[in-house]
């Protein structure tokens, strides 16, 4: 098995196999290959009963690149032989594998087998035409959950519909940096973000780059940023003094708060009023709220998504709907989400979301329907 | 160039009748088949290596029905020219 035989083996081997001595092989051997090297290199075919064919072919000069310069080089017009084996010698050769056969899949099967397969070569088409980006998905996914119920092969299938959502929201991109500041401060009201959302989309969407954005607006958002480092301190000053009511540490938190207050405003008062509320709304809240509150947002990106984000948190990628549902007033469209948005991730038991549960995958799948319709 | 004048220059290189020659040729191919039936290679130096390749089963569409075909897994015979060989190819064609 797996062993690389040289010439005086295989000198051996024949003349084990033939009976006739080793000198007699050894001379057979050479002149035998050389024949039809010889032979191959006046260019001729040659044909050898029970091995097969050996064929010189010529090979057309084509550009490549340099593996390890990266330089374009040309490979120049060449011969090359190929060897095509004896159906004998083949057959005999694939013995092992000789009672497989030729299958036809029926669709099911297919997609069950290689749904990621199937689904890969639709998502280009997907960016082409981002104003129908509905049309895809329902197919995409009906055909997706009927082969499951078939046969329960959860953690694969579930991958397929994944690049859908992915394609969609890449448009929207340079949304991002608006919504960055979502993730620390999740009270900021919903109003707040929409009418941010609506005053930077128009010219978002035309240059593509978020380096061109002014730099009044870069500005703002370091001011959100810098507002809510601040306040991060404040509440681990708090959580501190609240942990450990040493002296020492209650003064030294007295101390800072009017500092960090100060800055707070400082920073977001310049721009809007909404943001100053924002930040200040974050500061009351204490600190362990906070945490888990953290726990249960995440951020979709370019290739993070609802149902990416579903099936990590509830085990299925149908639940989706429900992330979708308790962030809608973040969410315009399911299928357009920017990235860098930060959703909110729903407790499994508020909508009774149990990946085990037949019925309650079926009424996600419900939901989502609906909200296909909704947005036709 | 085909069975029957390979046997006849290697006949006349070695001294040998055709009988025996194709007695040779006969061995030499079973050789190989029980060899490469193992998954062993052969080398034949300043020829080539034949090798019996390892190919994964794959989904395919039926060129003509379009339907999806799942093809299974097999293990072919390949050859790999020597350089030596590669080489005089080269030259020759120059």
């Amino acid at each position: 098995m797996n062993n690389k035989i040289s010439f005086p083996e295989l000198v051996e081997l024949l003349s084990k196999s033939t009976n006739a001595s080793k000198k007699t092989c050894e001379a057979f051997l050479k002149s035998f290959f050389g024949a039809i090297e010889d032979a191959l290199a006046a260019g001729e075919t040659v044909k050898i009963k029970n091995l097969g064919v050996f064929k010189v072919a010529k090979v057309e000069a084509r550009k490549s690149v340099h593996v390890n310069t990266g330089e374009e080089i040309e490979i120049p017009e060449h011969n090359k032989i190929i060897f095509t084996p004896d159906k004998s010698l083949a057959d005999a050769v694939n013995g092992a594998f000789a009672e497989f056969e030729t299958i036809e899949l029926d669709d099911d099967a297919v997609e069950a087998i290689e749904g990621i397969d199937n689904e890969a070569p639709e998502t280009p088409e997907v960016p082409q035409v981002p104003e129908i980006p509905e049309v895809p998905q329902p197919q995409d996914e009906a055909p997706e959950t009927k082969s499951e119920g078939d046969c329960p092969t959860p953690p694969l299938p579930p991958e397929a519909p994944q690049p859908e959502p992915e394609a969609e929201p890449e448009p929207e991109a340079p949304e991002t940096p608006v919504q960055t500041p979502a993730p620390v401060s999740t009270f900021i009201p919903p109003a707040n973000i929409d009418n941010d959302d609506t005053a930077e989309e128009p010219d978002d969407d035309e240059n593509d780059d978020d380096e061109s954005r002014p730099s009044g607006k870069a500005a703002f958002f370091w001011g959100i940023i810098t507002g809510f480092v601040a306040s991060c301190i404040l509440f681990f000053a708090i959580s501190i003094a609240v942990g450990f009511p040493l002296v020492i540490t209650s003064s030294e938190k007295e101390e800072d708060e009017p500092i960090e207050e100060v800055k707070a405003p400082e920073a977001t008062a310049a721009d809007t009023t909404t943001v100053a509320i924002a930040t200040t709304e974050v500061a009351p809240a204490p600190a362990l709220h906070a945490k888990t509150e953290k726990l249960r947002t995440d951020t979709v990106g370019r290739t993070r998504f609802l149902t990416t984000m579903a099936r990590e948190y509830y085990g299925d990628f149908r639940f989706w709907v429900y992330i979708y549902q308790e962030n809608k007033s973040v969410i315009n469209n399911p299928d357009k989400i920017k990235p860098g948005t930060v959703v909110v991730i729903p407790d499994a038991a508020k909508y009774g979301i149990d990946a085990n549960n037949p019925e309650s995958v079926k009424r996600a799948e419900a939901l989502s329907k609906e909200i296909q319709k909704g947005k036709k | 160039m085909d069975n029957k004048s390979l046997k006849k220059i290697i006949s006349d290189e070695i001294g040998k009748t055709g009988n025996e020659v194709d007695l040779l040729i006969t061995g030499l191919i079973n050789v190989i088949k029980d060899r490469c039936a193992d998954m062993d290679s052969i080398a034949v130096p300043g020829f080539g290596l034949f090798e019996p390749r390892k190919r994964l089963e794959r989904v395919n569409v039926h060129p003509s029905t379009g339907k999806r075909i799942l093809i299974p897994p097999k293990i072919t015979l390949t050859f790999k020219t020597s350089a030596v060989m590669k080489q005089r190819l080269k030259d020759t064609n120059e």
